[in-house]
């Protein structure tokens, strides 16, 4: 599993700025095990961001789904 | 002449909805582990909280998209989750804390507080779940910036008072000492404003909590919260300090006072988060 960090910019597109490293994470942990992402601001506007999940399950098969997470952050990159 | 190319920069996606901003909850006392959660791993504070608040109605999922549901009218709600646990890497050495809670507030209804009571419930629900609570403090990150967009209607100019009766007003038997401790970062936008926003605790909340005392204190008498500053801009440089009673040592009476407090500040134009740490004396 990995998670990825994605800015949105004015020409309407995402841009990714950040992933995390891979990781088997154990089941029924919640929050115990995760993946981080991290990316430093250049300033505190607000800016549109999405959260990308990928998961690969073991020993089952992957499916075409991209769910995400939107929030409106204090946080700019360039 | 050729036309200059502007470049795209980032900037707020279309379809963007706003959020509050960030609440945290901390609850500092003692917890007795209930004989039925005898197994290890210890339940997980995060998955606890985050179903009670799908089972209560309270979880806010309209962040989410992408996956084969896509277009799917997804829950309204309080707030959505951030991240949970009972133990916290920035907690400092000497507390009780037993468990914290982190959300997205949801954009506040014109009519409505920042929903601090139905936060701390789940909170406390979700704690319960591994153990008997005995409470000493509750400490509560309101984000007052959610509150600037609000346009108060004439019955409703501070919403928590739209269940004041709820409360048991003058049962002394069951009135517990407290003392309320309010905060801002770096900056001195609670202590600037000390003496309004007593006067206004007084006038709205009084028969829930009657305040006895009030003082200025430095940042070394402050209870540290257990996160990172980046939060709210700390960490404090000073406080304010309220000694008085409250009706009911109970996170209802914690949340309403909370929620007065947050729109008494918004009121006297706080816009920062504010930091409050009620204790029970």
């Amino acid at each position: 599993m990995y998670n990825c960090l994605y800015e949105w910019y004015t020409d309407n597109s995402w841009r990714q700025k950040a992933c995390s490293p891979r990781k088997t994470l154990r089941p029924y942990t919640g929050s115990g095990d995760r993946t981080v992402a991290r990316k430093n601001c250049d300033n505190t506007v607000q800016t549109s961001w999405r959260n990308h999940v990928d998961v690969d399950v073991v020993g089952e098969g992957d499916t075409s789904e991209w769910p995400y997470r939107q929030a409106e952050v204090n946080c700019r990159v360039f | 002449m050729p036309k200059r190319r502007i470049s795209a920069q980032p900037g707020i996606a279309p379809e963007a909805r706003f959020s509050a901003g960030t609440m945290f909850a901390a609850l500092y006392g003692t917890l007795d582990p209930l004989a039925l959660v005898d197994h290890e791993p210890k339940p997980d504070a995060h998955a606890l909280f985050y179903q009670r608040s799908i089972a209560m109605g309270w979880l806010d999922d309209r962040s989410a998209g992408g996956g084969s549901e896509a277009g799917m009218n997804r829950a309204s709600g309080l707030w959505s989750m951030n991240d949970a646990g009972w133990n916290h890497p920035l907690a400092a050495a000497d507390t009780d804390l037993i468990s914290w809670f982190q959300v997205e507030a949801s954009r506040v209804a014109d009519d409505r507080p920042l929903p601090v009571q139905p936060f701390l419930q789940c909170a406390a629900s979700a704690t319960a779940r591994v153990g008997a609570i005995d409470l000493s403090a509750v400490q509560i990150l309101l984000p007052l910036g959610g509150l600037v967009d609000a346009e108060r209607p004439p019955y409703a100019p501070v919403p928590a008072m739209q269940t004041k009766d709820w409360f048991p007003a003058g049962h002394q038997s069951i009135a517990t000492p407290a003392q309320v401790v309010i905060a801002s970062g770096q900056g001195y936008a609670v202590t600037d404003i000390a003496d309004q926003l007593a006067d206004q605790v007084d006038s709205l909340s009084g028969g829930v909590f009657d305040r006895v005392t009030l003082e200025l204190i430095e940042s070394g008498a402050l209870l540290l919260p257990p996160f990172g500053d980046q939060f709210w801009g700390g960490p404090a440089l000073r406080g304010v300090r309220m000694q008085g009673h409250l009706c009911e040592w109970t996170t209802d009476s914690i949340g309403w006072l909370s929620e007065v407090v947050g729109d008494a500040g918004a009121r006297l134009g706080i816009q920062c988060p504010v930091l409050i740490t009620v204790t029970r004396a």
